[in-house]
Parts: structure tokens; C-alpha cells; sequence
């Protein structure tokens, strides 16, 4: 198993991703409640080194943290605040449902979508593990809800590998509850990193989405779709079938294509406001792009936005 | 509308081909796993009653396409005299086809003569009708009834070339109306192809009556329905030639022929406005060939006096002048043939010496310088002994002729020549050709400055003139009027050509052979009229005769091509020829005939060259109360026949199905982006 595992993340992780990324931090944008101090801001406040603020005592603080100094001088009481570093937990949302299957027809990869997201999350926890964060994976598979918990010890990394290249994608897709569950079972804060085509009913998708930041932990949402089903370009009739199990659909792509894509445009918007509502960092990720520079504008744009106050 | 190659039909189960296409089409889609199909069942949900829409509009398209295309082969026929015979099943077609010389007028934006290009719809029109029996009759020769296996079989002799002679329609429906009436048939129809010229057509003839009555009366009542094809359009820019007068002068050791010749044209400008026009006109005459410009101005240009020499030794000969290929080729060239001046010879036999005298003067009055009109007085009282050779007309005022005279007088007759017939002083018993004389009678005073009140204006010798002025013939003062009997059953035709008021015959003519015998009821002295004083309508007669008998016995050098029996008697044959004619056409073709010492020059009629195309009312007006149908063929509308314009409307039809298909193609993506949202 072990040797399955180790080829699993050989051929998730490409070298050239940490080469490129490596340098760059994973950060998170709001505070995280970590067990270990880490490069992570805590909600907590204490026994750190930097100096945050004053503020006044309230019955129940606890009184090792008056500032006696203060109250010497002013008689008046005061609690010293630090900020205080914590480490963060990754959790990874991947979605196992039949969509995730496709692979282009126009030559665009040999990788499937689920592929894709796989190996994007891969990247994302090797990151995060070097630097000291844990990170554990949560796939929405045809059936079941694989759920490996966050660890930091490097060895995870060939876990979660192996698990993910052991689920085959298939099925309706279960997405929404399984972020349900990721929301409530998710006790501390944490970043969720969900992997999806997100071809679904949006409003379900919001709740979830309102859902996880309701409790507390931040969520980014990789969009993974292939050029084919964001352009529709197909010239014969042709047979559409779904692979979630749907009627199939016989259709001259001339004739729906300008429906579809104006539905395409609806849901893309739609998924955009859901975004910016539920504070969900939206990235729409093509299957012909390089997951390196993938990995590395989601870096960049995080460490941009959201680094050390 | 109708097939005229309803053979294609049998393709028409490739009309399936586009729905066979449509459905393997529809198998032979791939197959693809597609995640994103909220969108596609999104799309596919609204349009799909419009793409059921598109799919059937373009599968008709294409069904529509092949169609038509279909249709375009099977040679469709909507319209027009072809598709009207559609459908009707006729038991007999006389089709009567003018081959007139002015029916070799091309159509205009066609390489093919009217006459070509009528047989050729007639053609199609009779694949259509399919009648049981076809029958022709060559209008330029309307005795003759042919039968022909096609028109094409016909056309492949030469039928569908124009003759030089002019038609005679009015002759050749009554010998169509003969034929249906005999033959009984059923339904019956009589085509006609013409340029309805107004002399070919001669609207006026009493004949187009009768011709009616009998078409009225045949198909068990029903009538012959008749349809006429006609193409009155002239070429503007046609010019035709015509030798007026040629005549050979020696002089010494050189000889040459003096021409009158003239070149008309169909309008008076040419297509610039120009009313001035240089043409080369080409004289060619015993192998020797010149040239010489004739100035037109107007209408017509004339070239007078022009010398042509020749070689001294050629007596007689002929020759021709032609002008550049126009689009009438039968009028560029005029044949002519000289010799030694001709003489007309006439012969007078009178009891009166002042009638002897006036018909004397006025038979050798000359009417022009080509001809030398000699008179032979034959002595009264040897009637029973006379002797007409050379004789070109003859003056009878005495007893009517018995024995052998009468045989002379009919043989005379009958090769062509004429014999105007005036009362002896003291009428006898006898008859020639079913006339004979009754008794003289006074004319009352006061009736006498207007006695004549009906003559034949139309033909014969008392004809109004070319332009359409009239003799005066009404004018005439009659004193005294011998009365013209018939005589028993006439074996001949006797035919009024004037009369007094109450009926009383003035003229008649009893037609005998080729020529004729006219009674003239009263004399041309003092006593009896005033035709001689006033000389013009005796001067008239006299002449007329003299030409229609000269014209007859052919003792004249130019004729008139016409399907006269003579030219095909065996001492003629052809010298010179516009085209290798064959042996039933010789005479009907110009040309020069010659019977081995003098040579005939046969020519177009002038009619030929006036072009006045009757309207198409006085074409119906001619045979009411028939069923007349009439197509005209503009030679504007350049393709002529509505035949070929509907092929093409389906090949038009063909050509929107493959746009609506290709629109129909066009991807819906090629919309502008944004509209939908």
C-alpha cells in the first residue's frame, strides 16, 4: 500500500510545481485557530511576542493578563493583548461525481477534470505541509465521503495521494452535502479548498458556501472546466450523455449552441455573486492550464490580499 | 404545367434522398460524456421546438432542391402554346405553317429564324399533344397536304427554311378546313405559324367566311379550335435589296447592263438615330464581281443608271446584287437575268374598228422600258381560224368562238394567257368557259354618271392601286350595257367583278388554267361609255391583264418565286440558287431557271419586303366566330418561348432552396454575442 501510495504522489506532483511555488506562502486571508504556533494569525490573543493592544479588563478575563503596570499607574485595569500565531488547517474538497470525468475532446490534456483537481490539491497540501500546516482531503465520491483528517507530517502528503487516486469519479454529484459535513465536522477554523466543475444548482451551492463561513472557515473554490464546455465548440450532431446518469441528449451543437452558452454566462455570473457574497476566492481553472501557474497566481493572489497585518 | 421528358419521373424517389440523408445523419452522430449538461438541457429545452422547426424547413429545403431540379430535367411547360395543348387528347392537327421569305427573319437574340424556331415549339407542342394524325400544309403552297411522321422529319428536309415565295393562309386554312370536314375525325385542331404579314394574310379576302363556317361546323359541331403562333416583330435594322429595272446596251465593242436597283430598310434610322447609312452592295454578274455604296437616307437609298460592263459576247445572262448577311438573309440578295428586250405580244379581234383602235392604243402604250408591246390585229370574220401563238392577250369584240377557234381560245387560256371578252354590235347565241351574251339594254339617263356600283376592289383587274387609291371606276358613264348570261353548270369558277346597281353584271371573269376569260358588258366608244375618253380604268384593265397573262406565260425575265406549277416542268432547271433547293420547292426558292436559251430571274414579291404585321384582332376578327388561341413570340423577350422560362424558373427554384438551406446551416452562434442576455 505503501509503494501505491508513494507512485500515486509521484505522478501528482510535478517537481516543476514546487520549483516554481515553493517560495511562495500559503496565507491565509482570516485568522485560523491552529494547535501549533505557525505562520498562521490566531483569533486568540495571548502569549505571543507582538504587541496588539490595550483593552479594558471584563470580569472573567483572565487575570494574569492585567497589565499591572498600567493599573499601578492609572488605577484603572487594562488587559495587554498580543497577537498570536497560529498554524493553519487545509482541508481539501474534492468532487468525485461523473462530470468531473471529462477530458476534452479537443485535444486539450490527457488529464480528466478529477485529475486536475487532484493534482492541484496535491500541490496545495505539499505546500502547506512544508510549511508546517496540516492538510487532509475530503472527496465527494459516487457513494461514499472519503475523509482523511489533517496531519502535518509530511508522510500524509502520500495518504491523501493514495486516496485520492483510488476513488474513480462517477455519480450525481454530492458536493453540497459533503460541504454541509465539511462545515460541521470542521471544528476549528480552517481553509477549505474545494476542487470542482461546480455544475450545480446554485442556490444549493450558496448555501453551503454561506454555510462554511458561517462557520468560521475560509473557503476557496477551484472552478475545473475544460475550454469545451465553457465554448461549446462541437460541429457535428452529436450524442451527449450524461455521465451522471441523466437522459441523454441528441443535439446539433449549431442549433443549442448559443443557448448554452448563454446558460453558461447565467451560471458563471450566478457562481460569481455566490462568490462574492459567501467571500468564496472564485478561480476559474481551464483543464489545458499549467497547474504550476495555476498554484501560483492562487498563491500570489492570496499573499497580495491577505498577508501579515 | 406539363413534362415534356416525363421520363425524368422515374428519378423522382431521389426526392427521398435528403430525408435518407436526414436519418442516417441523425445515426451517425458521435457520442460524447458530457458533464455540463444543465446548460445543454437548458439550451436544448428552449429551442427544441424551434430546432424541430429548422430541421424540418431544412430537410424541405433540400427535398425542395432536388425537386426542382428534377423538374428543370423533365423540360416543365407552363404557359404558352405548348402547355395549353397539354392534356387534351386530339385526334387531328393541321398545322399550317407560312414559309413565307419573310418568315427567315431571325427572332431577335436568337440564332434561328421565326419559321425555325416556331417548328421547333410546334415540335414540343406535338410531343405534348400527341395527336393521331398530323397534317402540314406548306402556306406558300397551300394546295398540298402533307403528312409527315414529326416535324423533325420535316425540318430535316429543308422545311424549316423560308421559301422566297409569299403564302397565301387564307388558301391554305380552306384547304385545312377541307381536309377536317372530309376526313370527320374527332377533335380537331388547325396550328398555324405566322408573321401575320398583312398581304400573306389579306384580311380582306371574302374566303376567311366561308373558311370560318366550315372550321364552325366540323368536330361534331364543336368546332376546330385554332391556334395561331405569330411573330410580328421586325428587325429595325433589316435591309433588303431589289433590282427595279436592268437592261444590256452595247455600244460598239462594249456592252454593259444598266441597273436600277434599291435598298430599303425596316426603319428610317439605324440604332444611333442616324438616318444616313453607307451599304456595300455587291453586283455579281456572269462570275465577275463588283462593289458599289448605295447611299440610304430614310428608309430607302437608290442607286439609278449604274453601268456594270460586261463581256461583249454575252447576250443573255444573269446576275445577282446582295447585300452584307443581315438578320433576314432572304432579302440580301435579288436575282436578275437580261437578254434581248422581251415583246409582249397582243392580239385584237374587233367587229368595231373605233374598239379595235382603243384596245390597240392601249395595249401598246408602254408601261415601261423593259418590254416591247407589239398588237396584232386578227381580221374580223376569220374568228373561226386564229392563231394565238406568241400571244400574250387577246381582245375579242365578235361572235363568241365555236369549234376549233373556241379549243385555240381555251388552250390559250388555260397555259396562262387572258381574254377579255367585249359585245359584238349584235349579240349571238354560244358561250365560252360558262358565259355568254344576253341582250343590250340602255342605261336610264339619270343612272348613268354612277351605273357601276360594285367592283372588286381587293384583286384583279379593277384593283385599287399599291397605295390603296381606288379606280375610278364609279365614275364611269355608261350608256348602254350588254347583259352577261351564265350559261349552264360552269366547270369553272364565275367570279363578279363589277356590277350595276339591281345586280346586273358589268365583268365577270370565268377562271380557265392558269389564265382567264372576262366578259366586259359594255365597249369603249362613245356609244356605249366613256371609257374610252376617260381612259384610266380601261387603260387599267388592259394592262392588268396584260401583266397577270405575261406574269402567266412566263415570257417575262423577272417573276415572282411562287409554288407555280410551271417551274416544275421538265424544260426548266436551275441556274443560280440561294441554296441547292430541292425539286418540289424549285420555283418557290429565288433564283435564276432557265430552259436552256432564256433565263427567269425568281424573286421574293415585293409584299415580302413591306413587313406590316396585322394586329393579332384582325387575326382572330378574320376567323370569328372559331376558338382562336394566339401566342405571339416577341423577338424582345430575347428566349421567345415561355418553354424555356420556366425550366428556368425552377432552376431559380433550386437555387432559393440551397440558400434557404445554407441560411438554415448557418450556425446560430454567427449572432452577435450579447443579444441573448
Amino acid at each position: 500500500m505503501s509503494a501505491k501510495e508513494a507512485a500515486a504522489l509521484a505522478a501528482m506532483l510535478d517537481p516543476a510545481v514546487l520549483a516554481r511555488v515553493g517560495q511562495i506562502p500559503l496565507v491565509a486571508r482570516r485568522a485560523k485557530i491552529g494547535s501549533v504556533s505557525g505562520r498562521h494569525r490566531s483569533p486568540h490573543r495571548g502569549s505571543s511576542v507582538e504587541f496588539a493592544e490595550y483593552r479594558d479588563y471584563v470580569p472573567g478575563d483572565d487575570l494574569r493578563r492585567l497589565d499591572w503596570r498600567v493599573y499601578g499607574r492609572s488605577d484603572r485595569h487594562f488587559v495587554k493583548e498580543f497577537e498570536a500565531d497560529t498554524n493553519l488547517r487545509l482541508v481539501l474538497v474534492i468532487d468525485g461525481s461523473g462530470s468531473m470525468r471529462y477530458s476534452g475532446q479537443h485535444g486539450a490534456g490527457p488529464l480528466t477534470k478529477y485529475e486536475l483537481a487532484c493534482r492541484l490539491a496535491a500541490s496545495i497540501a505539499q505546500l502547506a505541509i512544508r510549511q508546517g500546516d496540516a492538510a487532509g482531503v475530503t472527496i465527494a465520491a459516487e457513494g461514499e465521503t472519503v475523509r482523511i483528517p489533517s496531519r502535518r507530517r509530511p508522510s500524509h502528503l502520500r495518504v491523501l495521494a493514495g486516496e485520492m487516486a483510488r476513488i474513480e469519479p462517477g455519480g450525481p454529484t454530492r458536493l453540497v452535502e459533503v460541504l454541509h459535513d465539511v462545515a460541521e465536522r470542521t471544528g476549528r477554523r480552517a481553509l477549505v479548498c474545494v476542487f470542482s466543475d461546480l455544475f450545480m444548482d446554485p442556490g444549493g451551492l450558496r448555501d453551503a458556501f454561506q454555510h462554511l463561513r458561517y462557520r468560521g472557515h475560509e473557503t476557496s473554490a477551484f472552478q475545473i472546466v475544460d475550454r469545451d464546455e465553457s465554448e461549446f465548440r462541437f460541429e457535428e450532431a452529436t450524442r451527449f450523455v450524461d455521465p451522471e446518469g441523466g437522459a441523454p441528449v441528441l443535439a446539433d451543437p449549431s442549433m443549442v449552441a448559443s443557448r448554452y452558452l448563454a446558460a453558461w454566462r447565467r451560471h458563471r455570473s450566478a457562481l460569481a455573486s455566490i462568490a462574492l457574497a459567501a467571500d468564496v476566492d472564485l478561480r476559474e481553472t481551464f483543464l489545458d492550464q499549467d497547474i504550476a501557474s495555476g498554484v501560483a497566481a492562487y498563491l500570489l493572489a492570496r499573499a497580495g490580499k491577505g498577508g501579515r497585518r | 404545367m406539363n413534362l415534356l421528358q416525363p421520363i425524368a419521373l422515374f428519378a423522382l424517389p431521389l426526392v427521398a434522398l435528403p430525408v435518407v440523408v436526414h436519418l442516417l445523419h441523425r445515426r451517425r452522430h458521435r457520442v460524447v460524456e458530457w458533464g455540463a449538461m444543465m446548460f445543454l438541457l437548458d439550451g436544448e429545452r428552449s429551442s427544441r421546438g424551434r430546432q424541430r422547426l429548422r430541421e424540418f424547413l431544412l430537410l424541405a429545403a433540400r427535398t425542395l432542391a432536388v425537386l426542382a431540379l428534377l423538374l428543370t430535367l423533365g423540360r416543365p411547360i407552363a404557359g404558352g402554346w405548348a402547355a395549353r395543348v397539354a392534356g387534351e387528347r386530339l385526334d387531328q392537327v393541321v398545322l399550317i405553317v407560312d414559309r413565307s421569305s419573310s418568315m427567315g427573319e431571325e427572332v431577335g437574340g436568337l440564332p434561328e429564324t421565326k419559321l425555325a424556331f416556331g417548328l421547333r415549339g410546334a415540335s414540343d407542342a406535338l410531343a405534348v399533344a400527341s395527336p393521331r394524325e398530323l397534317i402540314v400544309i406548306d402556306a406558300t403552297r397551300p394546295s398540298e397536304v402533307l403528312r409527315p411522321e414529326s416535324i423533325d422529319a420535316l425540318s430535316a428536309l429543308g422545311f424549316n427554311e423560308a421559301t422566297s415565295a409569299s403564302s397565301e393562309l387564307v388558301a391554305a386554312f380552306e384547304t385545312a378546313a377541307g381536309y377536317i370536314e372530309e376526313a370527320g375525325a374527332g377533335r380537331a385542331e388547325v396550328w398555324a405559324l405566322t408573321d401575320a404579314q398583312r398581304e400573306d394574310w389579306s384580311p380582306e379576302d371574302g374566303r376567311w367566311e366561308a373558311v370560318a363556317q366550315e372550321l364552325t361546323g366540323v368536330s361534331g359541331g364543336g368546332g376546330a379550335r385554332v391556334r395561331l403562333t405569330t411573330f410580328p416583330e421586325v428587325a429595325g435594322d433589316n435591309l433588303s435589296i431589289r433590282v427595279v429595272s436592268v437592261r444590256r446596251e452595247s455600244e460598239g465593242e462594249a456592252a454593259a447592263l444598266v441597273l436600277d436597283l434599291v435598298v430599303t430598310r425596316a426603319a428610317a434610322t439605324d440604332a444611333s438615330g442616324d438616318t444616313a447609312m453607307r451599304v456595300p452592295v455587291a453586283i455579281e454578274v456572269g462570275g465577275a464581281r463588283t462593289t458599289v455604296e448605295v447611299e440610304l437616307t430614310g428608309k430607302e437609298g437608290r442607286l439609278v443608271g449604274h453601268r456594270v460592263a460586261i463581256d461583249p459576247q454575252l447576250e443573255s445572262g444573269y446576275g445577282a446584287v446582295a447585300l452584307p448577311a443581315d438578320r433576314r438573309a432572304g432579302d440580301d440578295r435579288f436575282w436578275f437575268s437580261f437578254g434581248s428586250t422581251p415583246v409582249i405580244e397582243t392580239a385584237v379581234l374587233a367587229q368595231s374598228p373605233a374598239v379595235g383602235a382603243v384596245v390597240s392604243v392601249a395595249a401598246k402604250s408602254p408601261a415601261g422600258p423593259d418590254v416591247i408591246h407589239e398588237v396584232r390585229q386578227l381580221a374580223s370574220g376569220l374568228e373561226a381560224d386564229v392563231d394565238l401563238d406568241g400571244v400574250t392577250f387577246l381582245a375579242w369584240q365578235a361572235p363568241l368562238p365555236e369549234g376549233e377557234a373556241a379549243a385555240e381560245v381555251k388552250r390559250f387560256c388555260e397555259a396562262g394567257g387572258v381574254v377579255l371578252f367585249l359585245p359584238p354590235p349584235v349579240p349571238a347565241g354560244g358561250s365560252f368557259a360558262g358565259l355568254g351574251w344576253g341582250q343590250w339594254g340602255l342605261v336610264e339617263q339619270e343612272a348613268r354618271d354612277s351605273a357601276v356600283k360594285t367592283w372588286r376592289a381587293d384583286a384583279d383587274l379593277l384593283a385599287s392601286g399599291a397605295d390603296g387609291t381606288p379606280l375610278p371606276v364609279g365614275e364611269v358613264t355608261l350608256r348602254r350595257v350588254c347583259s352577261i348570261r351564265a350559261v349552264g353548270e360552269a366547270p369553272v369558277a364565275r367570279i363578279p367583278i363589277a356590277g350595276l346597281d339591281g345586280g346586273q353584271a358589268l365583268m365577270t371573269k370565268s377562271a380557265l388554267g392558269r389564265g382567264a376569260a372576262y366578259f366586259m358588258g359594255t365597249l369603249p366608244e362613245s356609244r356605249s361609255s366613256d371609257l374610252a375618253t376617260q381612259g384610266i380604268v380601261f387603260m387599267a384593265v388592259v394592262h392588268r391583264a396584260l401583266d397577270q397573262a405575261a406574269a402567266a406565260l412566263g415570257s417575262e425575265e423577272q417573276q415572282v418565286a411562287s409554288a407555280d406549277k410551271r417551274w416544275l416542268e421538265e424544260r426548266w432547271s436551275v441556274a443560280a440558287s440561294d441554296r441547292p433547293d430541292s425539286l418540289a420547292e424549285r420555283g418557290r426558292r429565288a433564283g435564276v431557271l432557265t430552259d436552256g436559251e432564256a433565263f427567269v430571274a425568281l424573286n421574293r414579291p415585293l409584299a415580302e419586303d413591306a413587313s406590316r404585321s396585322l394586329p393579332e384582332e384582325a387575326l382572330t376578327e378574320s376567323l370569328a366566330p372559331l376558338d382562336v388561341v394566339v401566342t405571339t413570340t416577341r423577338t424582345a423577350t430575347a428566349g421567345g418561348s415561355l418553354l424555356d422560362e420556366v425550366w428556368r424558373i425552377f432552376l431559380f427554384l433550386v437555387l432559393g432552396a440551397l440558400i434557404a438551406e445554407l441560411l438554415l446551416c448557418a450556425p446560430e452562434g454567427s449572432a452577435p454575442r450579447g443579444v441573448e442576455e
